[in-house]
């Protein structure tokens, strides 16, 4: 029973536009189990968009095929914001030491130059 | 540093901190849901990256045959924000993937060759830090190879895909980005040519330390 | 004149290669050792993996390679040979194009060994079409070494020539080792389709046109102080 569900709600996700798709399943749920009635609301909906046909919206699949969006969301923006940081800080170092070098070198010229 | 430095730095960081707002408020993508938004970090620095990957080539070729040294600092400059962005792209592109076609890594054209390009930066700045005296042609060489080969490597990648086909389907993004992508990306190009005008800094006063030492010598 | 700088390059090479043979002897018995490795590592319970034949060839090939390139310029750079070469009275893309020859040649005398090798511990029927197969690992080496002996010569300068040879060589030959495993790989097809041949010479035979002519192009700036 509930793999036919699951099979009636993946052709209508499949065919139909979301708002539709909500309509319909609700009155799946509601109990028209009709092929008659699928099949007349196939009929009714709009040629589907080609791109839908070939997968399955994430939100359709079964939980446990659902990976949480969050921890890569995450994970990818923590990444950049520490790898332009770490980057930036790296630079800095970098300039800071052949500033102080470059310094040091220079007030060593001016003395020995006086001497 | 010139003038418009202080002035650029302040705005890219306040661009930084309004970024994510604009983001989060983004509307929520249908198909792919909250995962979407790493696409706002991911297409700006794809096209930094491939961005400073041409200004490295072009300055490494101006290099090669005229023998300007600053070509040659902008050159080293880029080749390392290539690795940099290259990273970043690299990064945040499978973490996307993973929840959008379900794999981590696809041997798909774009990533095959994004990869390659990163991996010719990267033995770019490997021959700069440990090359020795000469590397500086010899990067310039190398940047020049790696540019010609850039056509060669998306054909056989292509075309050794195609015999072999692809298992997951790429679902095609919509149009619709809005503004935050834009935002986005104007925020990356501005980073992009603050950290080379940075880099380049970094490479002038090496070379005026270098200028230094030489005249204590003589 | 071009021609014979460019046959006295070669013949000097040859010359002193076969002295001692050190080059060809180390190249060929370093190639054996890795198909070996691979023999050990992926002939499973007497089966060689399908398909696998064409890769190890190319990568047999292309470490092999790397090999004889890093030794061939070691030797010049002993006594500085390559200097006076290069202060010779003689056309700089001439010397270019005799050292790739002498380069190739070895490499084929290496491929003469590889091929059997393989297809004897792989159960590969590579010599079912000698002539395709011939083709094939032409263009591929010459692709090949076109790039290496470039980045060879200018690395001979360099310190840690040895580790950045094949770090800056691999990424710039990825698509040689693509189209000549894949070329490879459809001449062991049951069914052979030489569209898909056509398509990988054609790739190939661009990409030494291209890579040559840019070699040549570029040796002069590149290997002037």
């Amino acid at each position: 029973m509930m793999l036919r569900r699951l099979v009636v709600v993946f052709v209508l996700v499949v065919a139909g536009s979301a708002s539709r798709d909500a309509a319909c399943v609700r009155a799946a749920e509601a109990g028209s189990w009709d092929p008659a009635y699928v099949v007349s609301v196939l009929s009714a909906q709009q040629p589907a968009p080609t791109q839908q046909e070939e997968f399955v919206p994430i939100e359709e699949l079964p939980p446990q095929d659902q990976l949480p969006a969050a921890p890569l969301l995450v994970a990818a923006y923590s990444f950049v914001v520490l790898a332009l940081f770490a980057y930036l800080v790296s630079v800095a170092r970098r300039l800071g030491a052949v500033q102080h070098e470059l310094e040091r070198l220079e007030s060593e010229l001016k003395r020995s130059g006086r001497r | 540093m010139p003038k418009w430095f202080t002035g650029a730095a302040v705005l890219c960081g306040l661009m930084f901190a309004v970024a994510p707002v604009l983001i989060a408020n983004a509307p929520y993508e249908s198909t792919m849901g909250l995962v979407q938004k790493i696409f706002y970090v991911h297409l700006p620095s794809a096209w930094v990256f491939l961005l400073s990957a041409i200004v490295c080539g072009v300055a490494s070729v101006r290099f090669l045959f005229r023998g300007d040294p600053r070509q040659d600092r902008l050159a080293w400059a880029a080749a390392e924000l290539v690795v940099l962005f290259g990273l970043v792209t690299l990064v945040t592109g499978p973490l996307w993937a993973r929840k959008a076609w379900g794999t981590w890594w696809q041997w798909d054209v774009r990533l095959t060759s994004s990869l390659m390009g990163w991996m010719v930066a990267v033995a770019y700045l490997l021959l700069r830090k440990y090359g020795g005296p000469g590397s500086d042609k010899l990067g310039a060489g190398l940047a020049l190879f790696g540019m010609a080969n850039v056509p060669f490597v998306y054909i056989s990648v292509n075309y050794w895909r195609t015999i072999h086909p692809a298992t997951s389907v790429v679902p095609t993004l919509p149009s619709s980005f809005g503004v935050p992508l834009w935002f986005s990306a104007v925020t990356f190009l501005l980073l992009f040519v603050l950290l080379l005008r940075l880099r380049v800094r970094l490479q002038e006063q090496h070379a005026a330390l270098d200028a230094l030492y030489l005249s204590m010598d003589a | 004149m071009f021609a014979r700088i460019v046959w006295l390059v070669l013949r000097k090479d040859f010359t002193v290669e076969v002295r001692s043979l050190e080059i060809a002897y180390t190249t060929v018995f370093f190639a054996i050792s890795c198909v070996l490795v691979f023999a050990f590592a992926l002939v499973q319970e007497g089966r060689a993996p399908e398909g696998g034949a064409a890769g190890i060839l190319w990568v047999a090939i292309a470490f092999a390679g790397t090999l004889a390139l890093g030794r061939t310029f070691e030797r010049e750079r002993q006594s500085d040979t390559l200097r006076a070469l290069l202060l010779a009275p003689a056309a700089r893309p001439a010397i270019y194009v005799g050292k790739l020859l002498g380069i190739v040649a070895l490499l084929l005398a290496a491929e003469l060994l590889l091929v059997p090798l393989v297809a004897f511990l792989f159960q590969a029927p590579l010599l079912v079409r000698p002539g395709w197969l011939a083709t094939v690992l032409l263009t591929g080496t010459i692709g090949f070494a076109a790039v290496g002996t470039l980045f060879a010569a200018m690395l001979v300068r360099a310190r840690s020539r040895d580790v950045l040879l094949p770090v800056l060589l691999y990424p710039i030959t990825v698509p040689v080792i693509i189209a000549g495993v894949r070329g490879t790989a459809a001449l062991l097809q049951p069914e052979f389709d030489p569209g898909i041949i056509h398509f990988w010479l054609a790739l190939l035979v661009c990409f030494d046109v291209v890579f040559v002519t840019l070699a040549l192009w570029t040796f002069e700036p590149l290997m002037t102080d």
